[in-house]
């Protein structure tokens, strides 16, 4: 069984391989040379983007083929109806690529997580939250999984590539942008100086989500409403004080502290997504219509 | 008659139309079975069920006496199955197909493979996507055959193949059959083929089973009556079909009238005319239900 799900998966295991290698050289080498802090640098930002498409690489193009393409190919008629039965061969099969995906997964994010922290220098986490260790090893897996129930109900490697780029994309764009915000009510401290809103003071590690204005009377204000009032009063625009206007302002933030608790919230969420996947994915091939 | 495949009430319903319905069934063990049909009679639906690749709607089927789609280890380990198109991994090579077949049952027999493919002169080093379709079907029989089964199950194996690589393909599986008592069920919708290895048929169409039986006795108990078109047809026998043309009537008959009337004779069918007069015969369903012909030896 180890020697079949190798044989027919090569290919795949041979590029997360080299994936894997190339990634971890930059991250060991970024961290040697200029240092992964130095954001501004291309190296950096070319390991942010390799790590951010990583997961949607691993279910477009392992995920999604696994059991696409023997459907898709008819194969699984020769492999079901071995001696070795269909819940087996699915279970060593799907068990072997998950074990080897999620520890390639662990292992570069363990690498990244270590090098970062390694540094005296303080590091922006927040900037860093989608590569760290158990937040991306959970999008790898979620990815995995997501492709493999795609490819199972689909039955077609192409759609069911297709289908995984898009949900996976969408479920990791409403986590980060909708739910990671709001997994606790943010804090919130009055904005001074209106210039000073981008880096509030004290607030340099935490995670600012968002700001609220209001005029005298607690209207809220949007940001264009301001700019139009400073630019009739003609105020200076370099900090002009908020409350000689009249005005209020909030800046809203998670603070440093939940970092490794939003963390786990995160985790916790793309796993419980992967078991259900997973589940489906089984429970499908196993009764599944031919 | 040691049953080796037996269906009671077997349906099978995609969606909302039914590849094979009220499915009644004994194959004997030890015998070579056609099971033709024409295309979407239900062949493959009722050997994919008989290998627990689909679950029955309705109905039950038993294989070497266990449900397989309940006791799919007790089944498989016994059965080899050569679905239809012979799915093959393309990209393996003869040997790691081998390999594959050796990694996936416990009982395992590479020396009767490798030698049965040498003897074709099938490299083994070759890649599957590379062999000619006769070649590939051989492999796939190889792969199925090297389990020692005790029953194998062939989907339409020599639909693709050319005539040549058909008789090939025919003696390489008579040859694995004799002194084995291996039972053999090989569906297709060429009978003409079929009647020189097979010795039991099912005819299958829209679903159900039309005639069961042991070829000889299936040939013997059908005959062609050619009479007058105005003549009063015969008694005691049943009509399969009948043809009206402007003289005279033609009639696909089972049985054997006790006494003709002046005018008609009798001609011997050959299987293939047997299985055509049941299929332009009405189908099930549309005329008046009509029970499964069984006919025994």
């Amino acid at each position: 069984m180890i020697w079949s799900t190798w044989r027919q998966h090569r290919p795949e295991a041979l590029a997360c391989l080299a994936g894997l290698a190339a990634a971890a050289a930059a991250i060991l080498y970024a961290d040697a040379s200029v240092g992964l802090l130095r954001t501004n640098t291309d190296l950096v930002q070319d390991i942010r983007l390799a790590l951010m498409a990583a997961p949607l690489l691993v279910g477009v193009f392992v995920g999604a083929p696994l059991v696409a393409r023997d459907l898709e190919q008819g194969t699984h008629r020769l492999v079901w109806t071995q001696g070795t039965t269909r819940s087996r061969w699915l279970r060593v099969k799907l068990l072997l690529v998950f074990s080897v995906v999620a520890a390639a997964a662990a292992l570069l994010a363990g690498l990244l997580t270590a090098a970062l922290f390694s540094t005296p220098e303080h590091v922006d986490r927040w900037y860093w939250f989608d590569f760290l260790a158990p937040a991306f090893v959970a999008y790898v897996v979620f990815a995995l999984w997501l492709g493999i129930a795609l490819g199972a109900v689909i039955g077609r490697t192409y759609p069911a590539m297709a289908a995984t780029l898009v949900l996976f994309v969408v479920a990791r764009a409403v986590v980060e942008g909708i739910l990671r915000p709001r997994y606790l009510p943010p804090l919130s401290i009055r904005i001074v100086d209106f210039g000073t809103i981008d880096i509030p003071r004290g607030m340099s590690a935490d995670w600012p989500v968002g700001y609220a204005y209001y005029d005298a009377h607690g209207h809220p204000m949007s940001l264009d409403d301001i700019l139009a009032l400073m630019n009739r009063d003609r105020v200076s625009i370099p900090t002009p004080n908020l409350a000689a206007h009249g005005l209020s302002g909030w800046a809203y933030f998670q603070p440093d502290a939940r970092f490794w608790l939003f963390q786990g919230i995160e985790t916790a969420i793309f796993l419980g997504l992967a078991a259900l996947l997973a589940g489906l994915a089984y429970h499908w091939l196993a009764r599944r219509v031919t | 008659m040691t049953v080796c495949l037996e269906a009671a009430g077997l349906g099978m319903r995609y969606r909302s139309t039914w590849a094979l319905r009220g499915c009644d069934l004994r194959i004997p063990a030890g015998r070579i079975t056609a099971l033709v049909g024409p295309n979407g009679a239900g062949k493959t639906t009722l050997l994919h069920l008989a290998v627990g690749l689909l679950r029955p709607t309705e109905g039950s089927v038993r294989v070497l006496g266990w449900i397989p789609a309940a006791e799919p280890d007790l089944v498989l380990a016994r059965l080899g199955f050569v679905a239809q198109d012979t799915p093959l991994y393309r990209r393996y090579s003869v040997a790691e197909t081998l390999r594959l077949g050796r990694a996936l049952n416990r009982r395992w027999d590479e020396a009767a493979a490798t030698d049965r493919l040498r003897r074709l002169r099938i490299p083994l080093d070759r890649r599957v996507g590379r062999l000619s379709g006769g070649q590939r079907a051989q492999v796939a029989l190889a792969l199925a055959l090297a389990k020692r089964p005790e029953l194998l199950l062939l989907d339409e194996p020599l639909a693709s193949l050319d005539p040549l690589a058909r008789r090939q393909f025919l003696q390489e599986l008579m040859d694995a059959v004799a002194g084995d008592g291996l039972a053999v069920v090989l569906s297709s919708h060429l009978v003409a083929e079929l009647e020189r290895v097979c010795d039991h048929l099912v005819l299958l169409d829209g679903g159900r089973v039309r005639l069961a039986g042991d070829i000889e006795g299936v040939v013997a108990e059908h005959r062609l009556l050619v009479g007058p078109r105005e003549a009063a047809r015969p008694a005691g026998v049943h009509v399969v079909a009948a043809e009206q043309a402007q003289r005279q009537t033609t009639l696909w008959v089972r049985g054997e009238p006790p006494d003709l009337a002046a005018g008609w004779g009798v001609s011997p069918l050959s299987l293939e005319d047997v299985v055509l007069a049941y299929l332009a015969g009405p189908a099930p369903g549309e005329a008046a239900p009509e029970a499964a012909v069984e006919v025994s030896a």
